[in-house]
């Protein structure tokens, strides 16, 4: 059988990361400013049911959905037929995650807006 | 040498061993359902059941989850034999992550509603909820991409995996850190949920 480049595999993860990293920063956005925190919550209202109802998380939720669905698109096409060395791409990923948590660690993100 | 069969006339199948123990908790369930006061078992909340469910849910994930992060513990290794129940075992813990959010969202329409848990935090201990709770909500969504991408690599690879050590050490990373936001999110869950339930 044909080794399968792992170029999927890298866009598959990296999206996965990007999807959380992007939620993790709108979060972190919606803390510093109630206006944008109310259209985060507007773009939840466009699909979610009652997400009056869960708040802005419902937003959160749709940009961690949309960041992580079409970055896995564009990058699954950019890389399906790539083999690359996965050292970048593995610290890349533990970089993202690491800063997709703290961006959703309160105490941290109070820090960083000075609260 | 292969194991030979020692199963003899009259000892019970697999199949037979399955529908019995699957009939006889049945049985068992039945009679619970019939005899105990269940209806006073999930409380009085209007959400009682979506609560229980999501709570069922999380706890089966964990199960479900840690079994599977423990074959890719294997995988990591490269000492994995059941690479077929890694397969199964990711894609359903995936299926159960999501599931598990989809159930969390509704009760937490209750949990912010006036008078709800989140009030309750609000005025009596903030930092439950700004800390702990916000945490966990969050915590809680990241085993989903990253079940969605292991699952996906696994199924794309196949065994080829067993020989591509870079690509299997990272399936190893994404299972750790998936588990553990499983982990902080269940014990996060269950101890708010003590402090103050919907």
């Amino acid at each position: 059988m044909d080794k399968k480049p792992n170029g999927a595999a890298v866009a598959a993860y990296i999206s996965a990361m990007l999807g959380l990293l992007v939620m993790g920063t709108v979060h972190t956005m919606t803390g510093a400013s109630a206006s944008f925190s109310t259209w985060v919550l507007s773009i939840g209202k466009l699909w979610i049911p009652n997400a009056q109802g869960i708040g802005p998380y419902s937003g959160k939720e749709t940009f961690l959905l949309v960041a992580w669905i079409l970055s896995w698109a564009v990058l699954h096409m950019l890389l399906r037929k790539r083999d690359v060395k996965l050292a970048v791409p593995v610290v890349v990923f533990v970089v993202g995650m690491a800063l997709a948590t703290l961006f959703v660690y309160t105490p941290f993100i109070d820090f960083i807006l000075g609260k | 040498m292969a194991e030979k069969s020692t199963r003899s006339i009259g000892d019970p199948s697999p199949i037979v061993t399955v529908v019995t123990w699957a009939a006889v908790s049945l049985f068992l369930i039945l009679v619970a359902l019939l005899t105990a006061p269940v209806s006073e078992f999930f409380g009085g909340s209007s959400l009682a059941i979506i609560g229980a469910t999501h709570g069922l849910l999380a706890t089966l994930g964990v199960v479900v989850g840690t079994v599977a992060s423990y074959l890719g513990y294997r995988l990591f290794t490269g000492k994995i034999k059941a690479f077929g129940d890694l397969k199964i075992l990711a894609a359903v813990s995936t299926l159960i992550a999501a599931a598990t959010v989809v159930f969390g969202n509704w009760i937490y329409i209750a949990y912010r509603a006036p008078g709800g848990p989140r009030a309750f935090f609000m005025e009596n201990n903030p930092e439950i909820h700004e800390v702990f709770f916000e945490f966990k909500e969050f915590i809680a969504l990241f085993p989903i991409p990253l079940a969605v991408a292991t699952t996906y690599v696994i199924w794309r690879y196949g065994d080829q995996l067993i020989e591509n050590k870079a690509l299997r050490t990272w399936v190893g990373i994404a299972f750790a850190v998936a588990w553990a936001g499983l982990m902080i999110a269940y014990l996060l869950g269950a101890g708010i949920t003590k402090l103050r339930s919907v």
